[in-house]
């Protein structure tokens, strides 16, 4: 099971994370927004994103970062959207793309 | 017709929530409301993103708003997240007492029937014979049976902040359960948000104090209640009980997915009603197919820590409201527990050291965050 070790942030305000498995990596926020896995975002059934590139501020900015139980994360952003839930592994895979 | 502010909010009082049976400009729901010529938009901000029918309110929506002559209608769903929570899907709220508690856990099945409650019940009795403090938390709203185990007659403390103390049951269990708000004739029929709710409040609201484990007895199956468990308190391990027949390792085998997929580390698994012990002559007798444990503990990778027997003296206990561990602690029974007891604080002991330095529960302000390099 991956889970994170550290949290950080880097001097270009990207979240980072240190895993378990010693991987070591960042994700910049807006494409944490873009990639949120929420049923705002991403329609449940047929799994067809909803959510609006355009409508993502380019310098949106995570105000905070907390576990759900033990499996993911959930981050709240600075347009105020707090829905996502953010599976370890998914979160391994987006700061491994940066 | 002119397309203003009011003109539009009185044309949308048309579309009703049909749960919540108000419409969506009373429930607040229409916000953000923006009008640009004949180009209107607005947020939508519902109860749930999950929403089922918020497709049907737009459609609605945008129709209703057309017809007062506008070319041009956006709705933007917003979501006011969680219920009873300041808005967010993920947010813990301020006071939570869960943290005093060094262990949390899951005592749980896919199935119903199979004893999780009798299990939960003697697991805790064991561990607080060994000199642990224990407590239990029943999260089966719809059918508590933790005020049966214990013969509980008392009604838990509600203090001034909403703050639960929990009873204190036999052998020192500390225990809060649906049973102890609800009138036992009566049934709780409520909706999975209720559930969730009232579920969150006992995790959080409970004034445990220090507590060395703290047993969740979990209802059967895999859904709304099991989430919202294991999503809000960081669960340290899991005692899957399943019985011996196949139709119940089906649905086992279900709840050991279930935590594989949220994270928790699964202790082990505990046969209930492996065998019967006949009360005449004493002979061990498989009523169900045998070794159904084992197969499913070999398949999952997951040790079988307890075989627990159908003894009939043992299984009146659970109604008599003493666990059979104090009662009887020199029967099959109660040694088989007694073993599970003793697995589950090894194993919990191992799990705690191989996942040292992992991040278990937080709550961190982006600002406050560390700087590093990647």
């Amino acid at each position: 099971m991956i889970q994170p070790k550290k949290i950080f942030r880097t001097k270009d305000g990207r979240l980072g994370f240190e895993w378990n498995d010693g991987f070591r990596g960042a994700c910049s926020i807006r494409e944490l927004r873009l990639a949120c896995p929420c049923a705002l975002c991403v329609d449940e059934h047929t799994g067809e994103k909803l959510l609006d590139e355009t409508t993502v501020p380019n310098d949106i900015t995570l105000v905070k970062v907390q576990s759900i139980g033990r499996y993911a994360a959930g981050l709240t952003f600075s347009d105020g959207h707090n829905s996502g839930i953010y599976p370890y592994d998914k979160l391994r895979e987006l700061t491994e793309k940066a | 017709m002119q397309l203003n502010e009011q003109n539009i909010l009185s044309a949308l009082r048309a579309v009703q929530d049909p749960d919540l049976h108000k419409n969506i400009v009373e429930l607040n729901f229409v916000q953000n409301l923006k009008i640009d010529g004949d180009k209107v938009s607005f947020d939508l901000r519902l109860t749930t993103p999950a929403c089922p029918i918020r497709d049907q309110f737009k459609d609605q929506c945008i129709a209703i708003v057309k017809s007062l002559g506008a070319s041009d209608v956006q709705v933007t769903f917003t979501a006011q997240g969680r219920v009873g929570d300041n808005g967010s899907a993920a947010q813990a709220p301020k006071v939570s007492y869960i943290n005093e508690v060094a262990h949390v856990v899951a005592v749980a099945s896919g199935k119903g029937g199979v004893g999780k409650s009798t299990v939960t019940a003697n697991l805790a009795m064991a561990l607080s014979l060994s000199g642990a403090r224990v407590g239990i938390l029943d999260a089966d709203i719809y059918g508590p049976s933790m005020g049966l185990m214990f013969g509980i007659d008392k009604a838990p403390e509600v203090f001034d902040d909403n703050t639960i103390a929990p009873v204190e049951a036999k052998g020192g269990i500390s225990i809060v359960s649906m049973c102890m708000f609800a009138d036992s004739d009566k049934a709780t029929i409520w909706r999975g948000p209720m559930v969730s709710q009232m579920i969150q409040h006992f995790i959080h609201h409970v004034r445990w104090g220090k507590l060395d484990y703290l047993l969740v007895d979990f209802p059967p199956g895999t859904g709304d209640i099991q989430l919202t468990l294991t999503q809000n308190c960081p669960m340290a391990g899991a005692v899957v009980v399943t019985t011996p027949q196949e139709v119940a390792l089906a649905d086992c085998r279900k709840g050991l997915a279930m935590f594989d997929s949220v994270g928790v580390p699964v202790v082990g698994v505990v046969e209930n009603m492996s065998y019967f012990i006949c009360d005449q002559c004493g002979k061990h007798h498989n009523i169900f197919r045998e070794g159904g444990g084992e197969r499913i503990a070999k398949s999952w990778g997951v040790p079988l820590i307890a075989k627990v027997p159908l003894e009939p003296a043992v299984a009146g206990c659970g109604d008599e409201g003493t666990p059979a561990v104090l009662r009887y602690p020199n029967s099959e029974s109660a040694k088989a527990f007694m073993q599970a007891a003793d697995a589950t604080v090894r194993t919990l002991a191992t799990f705690a050291a191989e996942g040292d330095g992992v991040l278990k529960n937080f709550n961190y302000e982006f600002e406050q965050l560390p700087v590093e390099d990647a």
